[in-house]
């Protein structure tokens, strides 16, 4: 597989592995969306190959503290944004592309999250379609208390997940959640002691197996089943 | 009934039945703070599915005596006492224009 400077794609025994290693705890500049969105590419190449069990997306101590904000500032003043149509920039559609194809890949595509989940970092792992949480973690979209949104999927995907009024609550204060509420709110699925995400990312993957051919649109009903067996309620 | 709008809400007050909403004048709010009591009516039809379903707000139901039913047309359900603290905590350091785009996200 492809190396990137920061971000590692490997595969082994049928499992893709994303391991972002980026500076600054994976701080989202320009050069790690290019990086990152050139690892998608990959695993686009890839799992239209076939073969895959299972993709993972993990970080270091820290899954991502999201973007730069100063960069991302910069870069959407640039931006040709058509307010009179509400034409989004080109390059911002292929941007979120490369984040919500994620939800579609015929496998299940499992962030292990670590530290804190913020911003953008969280956006990567709210198009996952699943989250195992490692306890410790701090969960946000801060978006708003810098002037800007959550461009990436990220509000629709919290409200699929959260529910209306927690997915409001959480994008209109901005606020820090702990890995205990984002379970509970689900926009956790699986909450594990530290240095337990990756392991329990693995399990997950090898239940969904069991249960036959992975239906992305169907992901929800495999989360239920695997909590309902392994999770303490 | 009694409308009271601020810089992100409206509120109302005092409706007998449910449906006076769908006519109400509500402003260009972001949030509509409905405070509902055991003897407002509801009677679910399709002009009041319509308006919570096409609503370029979101809804909030502030009461502690409605029925599942009701609750569940709304966006937001909080108790009572405390809806205009949280209000204020919703939207505390927004400007009107970010509050606007991301209700009209959601």
């Amino acid at each position: 597989m492809a190396e990137n400077a920061n971000i590692l794609l490997t595969e082994e025994n049928g499992i893709l592995t994303v391991k972002m290693g980026a500076p600054k705890n994976n701080l989202m500049t320009s050069a790690f969306h290019v990086e990152f969105e050139e690892v998608m590419d990959q695993v686009m190449a890839r799992a239209e190959k076939g073969g895959i069990r299972g993709m993972i997306i993990c970080g270091g101590r820290h899954f991502s503290v999201g973007a730069d904000v100063a960069a991302l500032t910069e870069r959407l003043g640039q931006c040709d944004y058509d307010e009179a149509t509400g034409d989004l920039p080109e390059d911002h559609k292929a941007e979120k592309r490369h984040f919500t194809f994620l939800r579609e890949l015929p496998f299940p595509v499992v962030a292990a999250v670590t530290g804190f989940c913020i911003g953008s970092g969280s956006e990567i792992a709210l198009n996952c379609h699943y989250r195992v949480v490692e306890k410790g973690a701090r969960i946000g979209q801060p978006e708003s208390t810098f002037g800007i949104l959550p461009g990436l999927g990220g509000i629709a995907r919290t409200i699929e997940l959260c529910g209306m009024q927690t997915a409001y609550e959480l994008v209109m204060t901005g606020k820090l959640i702990s890995s205990e509420e984002a379970c509970e709110y689900g926009w956790g699925d699986v909450l594990t002691d530290k240095k337990q995400g990756l392991p329990t990312a693995y399990a997950l993957i090898d239940f969904i197996e069991k249960q036959g051919i992975f239906d992305p649109a169907k992901y929800r009903s495999y989360i239920a089943d695997y909590t309902t067996r392994y999770c303490k309620s | 009934m009694m409308i009271e709008q601020t810089e992100f809400t409206t509120e109302v007050r005092g409706l007998t039945n449910l449906s006076e909403l769908v006519t109400a004048q509500l402003g260009d709010p972001c949030l509509v703070i409905v405070y509902g009591d055991a003897s407002m009516e509801i009677e679910l039809n399709d002009a009041l599915s319509a308006f919570f379903e096409n609503a370029p707000f979101l809804t909030a139901l502030a009461s502690d005596h409605l029925t599942d039913a009701a609750r569940a047309l709304f966006d937001i359900v909080i108790p009572s006492e405390g809806a205009a603290d949280y209000a204020a905590a919703l939207f505390k350091d927004q400007s009107r224009k970010q509050a606007k785009e991301i209700t009209s996200c959601s």
